[in-house]
């Protein structure tokens, strides 16, 4: 399957995944009754984003990775992401935040500079307004600008963006973080840290392995910022400080790719070293499963719900 | 882009890629992060809202050099090891009795015990797999009292089970002479064996693999010289509280004691109550240790075709295995289920761990840098995932314990032990849970 199938795949089952996926916290928010207003945003905003997640990884930064990597990456997203937000409080204000955060990325590697310097910048102080958790997308500009000599005035923009964006939220009285209280959160944090295990593994590998542009000009060059800031908050969520997992995660799904391409070609092995090679691929690839059921349990707990939910499902 | 890219720098960064775990098997970052890991368990260990085995203990070594003491004071389940070796802190520190006064020499005991796991990792890895060996163990030890809450992680049995135990396996596995071998060999064991009686389960894996050994090597009146010098070990450590015992008046009812009680929490039953999550701090150990298992039986290195393997990694990971099978059949065969009871079976899976570790660096050294870079880095990743996995209930719990701990209460509820409680009482407590 090439490009397109799998743009059509992912347009198409991204949505069939993100409708169960969104419903156990939409009926949580409830408080039991499945209602349209609390699902739609979040199965909206996941579905959107696992398609632009899609779009988005055609860049210098995925050269050689295969479509169906990009695609079983923008799928998981679909599927896992609302998941990973089971303990939000404000269900629809993280889900604007993921969408907005998730637009903000793909414009900023998509479209020309002359146009995210003002919707990118826009979105991704709306992110940060909606959560403070995105505002790791500025920090990690930030951190990529000072590596390069002449990325500064993005990533300043950038951070006074976010900045602003954080400011202008707490006037209009929308709470810093959408999800946790902070007392008891550890526990919320970890239910939802679980979801993304098998992300967090291949975003990892993704990161480690992949080839970053350094020039500011080339698109994607603040990527390795965002994923170490990202990796960042993550620790700092499983020591139990209260972050949005779900956005803390964003930057490693857009790596997941280059993990999942890595681990195949380990499974394909090469020439002289083929058994060692794909024995080792074999176990890392079942570590990678084994990582990936609470994520798959939890997608089924939600078409449970779903089939439950169904007219004559009761 | 992936390094199947442009050759010339994609070389220059699996260059750098591969030079970045050994910055974490720096000398310095893995004693921090083993102290913080460490000083985490214990901070929660001490926390833990269910004291009961904890208190037991304490209260034991607290009497065992009480001169009004009596026989009723001495756990009738346990041997008598562990109040002798930790008694005597309540003679010499100068604060208000508590658990807590316990806490340096239950940290030292650990503190030793990673210490011999290093020296053990050293002789089988390099410093690299060892450093990831041994703080899989740290945190494996620390994280099982925080999975459950039935049992408090602070002096009970296992803490001090770890060093005895490893310093016999070392002994056993890298001590050369004959002599010396033997003797910390027994000196080990009966240290853990006077301390809780399912250590016999590593005398027995001890036996096996020394019978083994001789008979591969064809040395076997180095058995008998062997079994000699270990039972002088043993003596040379129960000698002396068996004195004391006996001066006291207290050690033949405290042997009729152990006699009538040992082996009542192992049932031979078909094992039952077996959940998965509770080997969670072991994910990482366990996950490495099957890599090892499957990398050592189905691919050799160019010089383990020829025949020519490597001996005490042999001899290792027979052991381990055997180790790890045995503390795992006496886990399944307990009528109790604390999480505590699980601490013994981190040291031979982190073992295996090593030998996985080792084994891996071994085989991915034949492949092209591209493909070790891969397979490394995966593995590498993999491993930090499963270790978050681990790390998750040990940080969430430590959030919960420590706001509810106060040293006040800490004293007064030893004082109130003191006062009202007597070892003799476990009896009707225990048969009642």
């Amino acid at each position: 399957m090439k490009e397109r199938g799998w743009l059509v795949t992912t347009v198409l089952l991204g949505g069939v995944l993100a409708a169960p996926a969104a419903l156990p916290v939409a009926v949580l928010h409830g408080k039991g009754e499945f209602t349209i207003a609390e699902w739609l945003p979040g199965f909206l905003a996941v579905w959107l984003a696992a398609v632009g997640l899609f779009i988005s990884t055609s860049g210098p930064t995925w050269e050689g990775v295969p479509a169906w990597c990009r695609g079983i990456a923008a799928l998981s997203l679909g599927a896992l992401a609302p998941l990973a937000a089971m303990s939000n409080q404000h269900n629809t204000q993280a889900d604007l935040a993921l969408l907005a955060m998730a637009a903000a990325v793909v414009l900023h590697l998509r479209a020309q500079p002359s146009r995210w310097q003002t919707a990118g910048v826009l979105l991704t102080a709306v992110a940060c307004g909606l959560d403070a958790t995105a505002f790791i997308l500025p920090l990690g500009w930030f951190w990529s600008g000072l590596r390069s000599k002449t990325g500064h005035a993005q990533a300043w923009t950038l951070v006074f963006a976010g900045l602003g964006g954080l400011v202008i939220g707490r006037l209009v009285g929308l709470p810093m973080l959408s999800g946790y209280r902070i007392q008891q959160s550890a526990y919320a944090i970890h239910r939802d840290v679980a979801v993304i295990l098998a992300v967090l593994a291949l975003g990892l590998a993704g990161y480690a392995q992949a080839r970053f542009p350094r020039r500011p000009t080339h698109p994607g060059w603040w990527l390795p910022g965002w994923a170490a800031v990202s990796v960042c908050v993550l620790l700092a969520g499983v020591l139990g400080f209260a972050v949005n997992v779900r956005l803390a995660v964003l930057g490693l799904w857009w790596l997941m790719p280059n993990g999942l391409a890595e681990l195949a070609a380990l499974l394909q092995g090469r020439l002289t070293d083929d058994r060692i090679t794909r024995t080792v691929g074999l176990l890392v690839a079942l570590a990678i499963v084994a990582l990936a059921v609470p994520g798959l349990l939890a997608w089924r707990g939600g078409m449970l719900m779903g089939l439950y939910l169904l007219p004559g499902g009761g | 882009m992936l390094l199947t890219g442009a050759a010339d720098s994609s070389h220059e960064v699996s260059r750098r890629a591969l030079r970045l775990p050994r910055v974490f098997a720096r000398p310095a970052f893995v004693l921090a992060a083993a102290l913080a890991i460490h000083a985490m368990g214990r901070v929660s260990a001490t926390c833990a809202p269910s004291r009961f085995d904890s208190f037991v203990y304490s209260v034991a070594a607290y009497r065992f050099y009480d001169p009004q003491a009596t026989a009723a004071d001495l756990v009738p389940d346990k041997p008598a090891g562990q109040p002798c070796l930790t008694g005597w802190m309540y003679r010499v520190m100068p604060a208000p009795p508590s658990r807590l006064t316990l806490l340096p020499l239950d940290s030292a005991f650990l503190l030793a015990g990673y210490a011999l796991f290093w020296l053990l990792a050293r002789g089988l890895a390099d410093r690299t797999a060892a450093a990831a060996g041994m703080l899989f163990l740290v945190l494996g030890i620390n994280a099982y009292n925080t999975l459950y809450e039935d049992v408090a992680g602070l002096n009970v049995n296992e803490i001090y089970l770890l060093a005895p135990m490893l310093l016999a396996v070392w002994a056993h596995l890298a001590v050369q002479r004959p002599a010396w071998r033997g003797l910390l060999r027994g000196v080990g064991l009966g240290l853990a064996l006077s301390v809780k009686q399912s250590a016999v389960g590593l005398a027995v894996v001890l036996v096996v693999c020394g019978l083994l050994r001789a008979a591969e090597e064809g040395r076997v009146r180095d058995i008998w010289r062997g079994v000699a010098w270990s039972a002088f070990g043993m003596a040379v450590v129960w000698v002396p509280p068996a004195v004391l015992l006996y001066v006291r008046g207290w050690l033949g009812p405290h042997l009729a004691d152990l006699a009538s009680r040992s082996g009542e929490y192992v049932e031979l039953a078909w094992p039952r109550g077996w959940h998965g999550y509770r080997f969670a701090p072991v994910a990482a150990t366990a996950w490495w240790a099957i890599v090892g298992l499957v990398l050592g039986t189905s691919c050799r290195t160019p010089t383990e075709s020829r025949g020519r393997q490597l001996p005490l990694e042999h001899d290792a990971a027979r052991l381990a295995w055997l180790w790890l099978a045995v503390e795992v059949t006496l886990l399944w065969l307990m009528t109790r289920r604390s999480g505590h009871y699980h601490q013994q079976v981190v040291a031979p899976a982190a073992l295996l761990a090593v030998i996985g570790m080792a084994r891996m660096a071994r085989l991915t050294a034949f492949m092209s840098l591209r493909q070790r870079l891969r397979a490394r880095y995966l593995a590498a990743c993999v491993t930090v995932v499963l270790v978050l996995v681990a790390l998750m209930p040990f940080t969430a719990e430590i959030w919960r314990r420590v706001p509810g701990f106060s040293y006040d209460e800490e004293v007064r509820t030893f004082a109130a032990w003191l006062a009202d409680w007597s070892p003799r009482s476990l009896a009707p407590h225990w048969q009642g849970r």
